[in-house]
Order: C-alpha cells, then structure tokens, then sequence
C-alpha cells in the first residue's frame, strides 16, 4: 500500500483537500456553489526567532513549496 | 411642551428682567450641552444595536458550525480514548501549545481569557514552544513570552473556520522541526451563551498513539498511522477553531448587548435629567416675569 | 450492485462470527447492531445510529463491516459507503476520504472531509474533470501538480463508475 502522491511530498491532509475539492466540483450547480465555499482557505503565517516574528506569507504557498521540496524523500510526518 | 420657537421670547423677557442673569445663561447651556449628550447617545446605541443584530445572525452560524465540528472532533478522538493513548513522559522532549485565538476584538475578554490559559501552562512547563492561531492572542503572548513563539497564523476569524484551513495550518505545524512529547491545542470550549473557558484538546504524536496501552486490540496496516496522526491533529485543529469561533461570536454578541443596554440607561438618566433641567429654567423664567410685571405695577 | 454487496460480505473478517455467549433462539435484538458514526466536518450524517451493516470502501480493499467485528483502523480511499440500515433498506454516500475505525464493543466511527449522496453529483461536470485532468496528468507540470491531478483523476473514475 505504498502511495504515489507522498513519493511526490504531498502530505496526507493535501491528499485529502485535494480530494474534497474535486467532489466538491463534481456537485451539482446548487450544491457546489455552497460546498465550495469550505475549501477556501486564505491565512497567512510568519516564523518566529529569538521572541521576533518574521515576515507574513502566504500559507498556501508556503506548504506548497515545503512540498516540493519533501518531493523524492517520501518525506510525511 | 414649549417648542423652540416660543423660546427665544422668554429668552429676550430675560435679558430685561432686573435678576442677574447668569444663573440662567448656565440653565440654558447646560440644557443645550444635555441635548447634545442625548443625540450621541442616541447614535451609538444605534450602532451597538446594529452590531448585535450582525452578531446574532452570525452567532447562529457558528452555533450549528460549532456542533457538527464538536461531532466531529469527538468522532475523531474515539479511538485515542479506546486505546487509551496518552502522551510520552519524556523529560527531555517538550510540549506544543497550540493557541487558537482570531484576529478580531470587541468581544469581552475571549482573547486575554486564552493568553491567560498559556501563560499559566507556560509557568509548569517553562520551556514549551508556542504557535499562535489569530493576532489578538499573538500580541498578547509576543510581549510577555515571544521567545516560545514558533509560528503565529493570521487571517483567522473572518468567517466561519473551514477545514481547508486546519489542513493547512496542520501541515505547516507537522513542518516544525521539534518532535514533540505532548501536543495541547488550547480552544475557548463554550459553556453557555454567557461563559467559555479556555480548555486544552490533547492531540498525540505516532510515538505516543503507537505506545497505547489498547493500541494491540486494533488492526492497522503500519502505513496508514502516520496519516491518521496528521488527520486527527487536523480534525481537532477544525473542533477548536469552529468551537472558539462560536464563542467569540456569542461574547461579541453579549459585549454589544451590554453597551446597548449601558446607553439605554443613559439615554434614560440623560432624559429626566433633560426635564428637571428644563422645568428649573421655565420655572426661574416665570418668577422673572411675575417679578417684573409687579414691580412695573408698583 | 447486489454482486457488490456479495462481494463486500465474503470479505467480513473472521472475528465478525464471534458473537458474545447467547441464548439459544431468537438472538438478543440489540447484540447484532453496529452503532454508526459519520461524521463530516460541516454535518453529522449518522450519530451514534444502530445500523445492521456498513460496506466501506477501505484502502485494504473493499470491506463488509458487522456487529462485534474485530477492532480495526482503515484508511479510506475515495468511494462509496453503504449502510444498510435497521430498517433493511440501504443508502450510499460517496465520501472523498478519510478514516473509518471499528471499536471495540460493535461501535463504528468513520470521519471523512466530503461526502454525498449520488443524486448529488453531475455526470457532465464529472465528465468535463476528467478530461482537464488527464490532460495536467500527462503534461509536463510541476510533480505536485502531476501528482495532485491523478488523485483527481482516481476520484473521478470512481465517481463515474458509482454514477452509471
């Protein structure tokens, strides 16, 4: 039961967005519009050092490059 | 009542009258300062009654989000209850606490309510990393302990939490280098529509789900623990969330309830005083005339 | 359908069978229910429901779970539940994922992120994904995007194959 996508640095909870947000595609005209809405996500973060915070990014961005990154290593923690 | 129109006649009856007038010059400021007081009073009860309204819809959203996330996140521990998981006793390995707290105010004290949870876990267990969820908790805890900081989320509290958001914000945490003996998410648990109290949601690392004492009664396929342990962290990120959105919803509901309330009673205070004032004024005005018109008899 | 549901059952576990000490006779209405719990993170569909069985579409392979199964995590892939309810009629939920643990004590909890029933779903939209997913999962993206498209892509053929 080995899986493609963690080889590829996917974690398990992008799996599972990933998942959600293609049935939530396939819904029909009424109900999609409403389901669409719980796959937003708009949050930024920031780093911490030493008591200072460093600056805001995108999350979304953010976990996707850390995923490139664990890309090969089958890397999930 | 006497409308405005009428005053000015006993204004000028006034200023012929022999009295001294200084007396009621004041009356009169003092009535025209009442009447301004009572106007803006009367404004910002308005809008804290708009505010209400705004919450209330919004509160009873999140009231039915909170529910189905609790279910939810209860769901999702039961098997952490049944195999009896509890975290590592380790004295070399620290905690997380995960503080879920939003980036808006005007709610009561919600959010010192959380800083005040951390800081009292942080007095036990001194040197315990942090990641903050929401700016208001994030400014309270960055003076006092910023050191333990790790990360801090912002953009939390718009709307109603979405699961995509505790995915994500899942992932950037199980980035942080630290292996972790314990893991608390500290949540406002809502109580009533009056009262929350800041209560911690365990969340467990593969080590310690794996060193359940019933963990043996249950058949899994090695592969599939270490997303289990993402997707229950996950799971309660989202029952935390959800649940301290509704009690954030409430308190802003019930802060703007009192204010309401608070210039209601002002408004009331504000009125008799307004009549007393302005009876004492009509009142001079009359011994003024009667005054004159006997002295002009005599 | 009926041929699934045959298959789902000769799959039950072997424990399944292990039923507590009973009397002779008619069997005790409540030992040979399973307690349901599905939860979605918007909805609760079932809570705490005795159910009579629940065919869940489990990464291990497609499984036939009955009261006093033995305890067990499985991984969900993407696909149909069926619960098969007191009743005797049955309902099907495509879920897009997540985990399904049987306790101990017949108690049945499964957490996934989005499920629905099919009459929900529209073959046109599911149709028009394919083909725009097929498409990045052989192109030359980045290996997440690759990646994220053929889980696409193993939603939709399971979507369409639960939809015809």
């Amino acid at each position: 039961m080995a899986f493609a996508w963690k080889a590829s640095g996917l974690t398990y909870n992008r799996y599972l967005a990933v998942a959600a947000r293609v049935v939530r595609r396939s819904l029909k005209e009424g109900e999609r519009l409403k389901a669409e809405r719980r796959g937003e996500m708009e949050l930024k973060f920031a780093k911490w050092e030493n008591g200072k915070q460093g600056e805001n990014k995108s999350l979304a961005q953010a976990n996707a490059s850390s995923m490139a990154e664990g890309a090969g290593h089958g890397q999930g923690q | 009542m006497l409308s405005r129109a009428v005053r000015p006649a006993f204004n000028a009856a006034a200023v012929v009258s022999a009295r001294p007038i200084a007396a009621d010059a004041a009356g009169y400021a003092t009535l025209r300062e009442i009447e301004g007081r009572l106007k803006s009073i009367r404004n910002i009860e308005k809008i804290t009654k708009t505010m209400k309204i705004v919450a209330s819809t919004k509160l009873n959203r999140a009231q039915r989000a909170m529910v189905d996330s609790r279910s939810y996140g209860e769901t999702s521990n039961t098997v952490f209850e049944k195999a009896e998981t509890k975290p590592i006793e380790s004295e070399d390995k620290k905690t997380l606490i995960i503080v879920c707290s939003s980036d808006k105010g005007l709610c009561g004290g919600i959010h010192s309510g959380l800083s005040r949870a951390t800081r009292r876990m942080l007095e036990k267990k001194p040197n315990s990393d942090l990641v903050v969820l929401g700016e208001k908790s994030k400014a309270q805890l960055g003076r006092s302990s910023g050191k333990n900081i790790q990360l801090s989320f912002a953009g939390v509290g718009k709307d109603v939490p979405t699961f995509a958001d505790a995915q994500a914000i899942a992932d950037q945490i199980s980035l942080l280098p630290t292996d972790y003996a314990d893991v608390q998410i500290l949540y406002n648990k809502f109580i009533n529509a009056t009262s929350y109290e800041a209560t911690p949601i365990e969340a467990f690392s593969e080590e310690a789900i794996r060193e359940s004492p019933n963990f043996a009664a249950f058949e899994i396929d090695d592969e599939v623990l270490a997303n289990l342990r993402e997707y229950a962290l996950a799971n309660s990120l989202y029952w935390a969330l959800a649940e301290g959105h509704a009690c954030e919803q409430s308190a802003r509901r019930n802060a703007m309830d009192n204010a309401s309330k608070n210039a209601g009673d002002m408004i009331n205070r504000f009125q008799i005083l307004y009549n007393r004032t302005r009876q004492a004024v009509i009142t001079g005005e009359l011994v003024e005339i009667i005054t004159g018109a006997s002295a002009s008899e005599g | 359908m009926s041929l699934r549901v045959a298959q789902a059952a000769t799959r039950i576990r072997p424990l399944a069978f292990r039923l507590p000490l009973q009397r002779r006779g008619y069997a005790d209405p409540v030992s040979d229910k399973i307690k349901l719990t599905l939860a979605l993170p918007h909805q609760s569909i079932y809570k705490s429901t005795d159910v009579v069985q629940v065919n869940i579409p489990a990464e291990s392979g497609e499984m036939g779970v009955l009261a006093n199964h033995v305890p067990s995590i499985e991984q969900l892939k993407p696909g149909l539940v069926e619960i098969i309810e007191e009743s005797g009629g049955s309902k099907q939920f495509f879920l897009s994922g997540g985990f399904a643990i049987v306790q101990p004590g017949s108690q049945l909890s499964i957490n996934a992120v989005e499920g629905f029933p099919l009459e929900d779903f529209s073959s046109d939209a599911v149709r028009s994904q394919i083909t725009e997913a097929q498409k990045i999962a052989g192109g030359s993206g980045s290996e997440q995007d690759i990646a994220e498209a053929k889980i696409e892509l193993e939603v939709l053929e399971g979507l369409q194959a639960s939809l015809k």
